[in-house]
């Protein structure tokens, strides 16, 4: 799962880069956000699959709509004059920061102290 | 099947961030907007500037509008009576002088451009006319040797107090940022003008061969040079009080 995410990602930025597309700078900031919010969910993702917990569905549907309700705040943001856009970048921001903490401490248990216990066992 | 069907669709999804951040760079890189600066702040920013500029034209109408009825009234008054008639000529005189009237008259359009992009000079690196923008300074020095009663940069009056200095990214005449191509407008002779200015080893042979600029001068029967707008002050010079002289007084 991972190894997916991180294969993608990569083939996804070498992708991007080779056929250079741009967009108009007017949506920048909506896919700014837009991408935040996806970042989150694939972290999300990440945790889930970890604490063995991962749904397809749940995923899928969370990352297309996080990332469609942040860039649409962001837009009401816009008209409205608010910067709406704080909301989207504190909880998704926070949730990025829990996801990594949460995925840190899995590892570690897997891998570190579940080693320590077997040496024990010796 | 199941398990293979979610790294999947996470790798598919991964592939379409990374799409996507590899796109936002490009696009951020390709853009000058810095940071994460909202569109609506940018429009604003445009907005006030639009106000700003509209402002200041209906400012300039209105001045102008005045300086209109000014005029009106003066001549008015000169058709009644003689002397002042005699000092509202005067005063147009002084007008014209200072700058505050547009004039109209024969005179040479000079048009200079920086050098077509080659091996030696990279267009996007610097301009050159604006680097060396004393140039400018030496060409209407020249048009005034030469007689020139009226000139303008780009439409900037050249009036006593106009400066020619490179500021920054731009060249600032009368304090208004201004870029190539600079089209300089001198009213006088014509001839006198251009032999004045196109002789061997002049200033204009000297920027066609040493800085490669693009220069045209153009011999014209009718050409109006623009009034200054701004406001001319003066806080610290005075005029002298004319003193006796004190030879005269000891006589008396």
């Amino acid at each position: 799962m991972i190894v997916a995410m991180a294969v993608g990602l990569t083939l996804g930025i070498a992708l991007g880069f080779a056929f250079d597309i741009t967009y108009p700078t007017e949506y920048s900031f909506y896919i700014t956000m837009g991408l935040l919010a996806a970042f989150d969910s694939l972290l999300g993702a990440a945790r889930t699959y970890l604490e063995k917990k991962y749904n397809g569905l749940i995923f899928i549907s969370g990352f297309i709509c996080n990332a469609l309700v942040a860039a649409m705040l962001t837009y009401l943001g816009d008209k409205l004059g608010i910067p709406l856009y704080y909301a989207a970048i504190f909880v998704f921001g926070g949730r990025l920061f829990q996801n990594i903490a949460v995925i840190r401490r899995l590892f570690i248990e897997q891998y570190f102290v579940k080693k320590s216990l077997k040496a024990n066992d010796k | 099947m199941r398990k293979f069907g979610g790294v999947f669709i996470v790798g598919v999804i991964a592939l379409c961030i990374g799409v996507l951040v590899s796109v936002q760079i490009s696009t951020a890189q390709s853009s000058d907007q810095g940071g994460l600066v909202p569109f609506s702040k940018v429009k604003a920013s445009q907005i006030e500037l639009d106000k700003a500029r509209a402002e200041r034209e209906t400012a300039l109408k209105e001045l102008l509008a005045l300086e209109e009825r000014l005029e009106h009234i003066e001549k008015e008054k000169a058709e009644d009576d003689f002397f002042i008639k005699g000092v509202v000529a005067d005063l147009e005189k002084y007008k014209i002088s200072s700058g505050m009237l547009d004039v109209r008259g024969p005179g040479v359009v000079i048009t200079i451009d920086d050098p077509l992009p080659s091996d030696e000079y990279v267009e996007n690196d610097h301009s050159v006319i604006m680097i060396n923008s004393d140039l400018l300074l030496s060409v209407i020095n020249r048009l005034k040797e030469a007689g020139a009663e009226a000139i303008s940069i780009n439409g900037h009056r050249i009036v006593p107090t106009t400066e020619i200095s490179l500021a920054g990214d731009n060249v600032n005449i009368n304090s208004k940022a201004t870029a190539p191509p600079y089209e300089i407008r001198a009213i006088g002779n014509p001839e006198t003008i251009e032999s004045a200015i196109t002789i061997r080893s002049g200033i204009i042979d000297r920027m066609k061969s040493f800085y490669r600029l693009r220069v045209n001068i153009e011999k014209k029967d009718d050409i109006t040079v623009t009034r200054y707008n701004g406001v001319i002050k003066f806080r610290y010079a005075a005029p002298v009080e004319p003193v006796e002289p004190a030879g005269e007084s000891a006589e008396s």
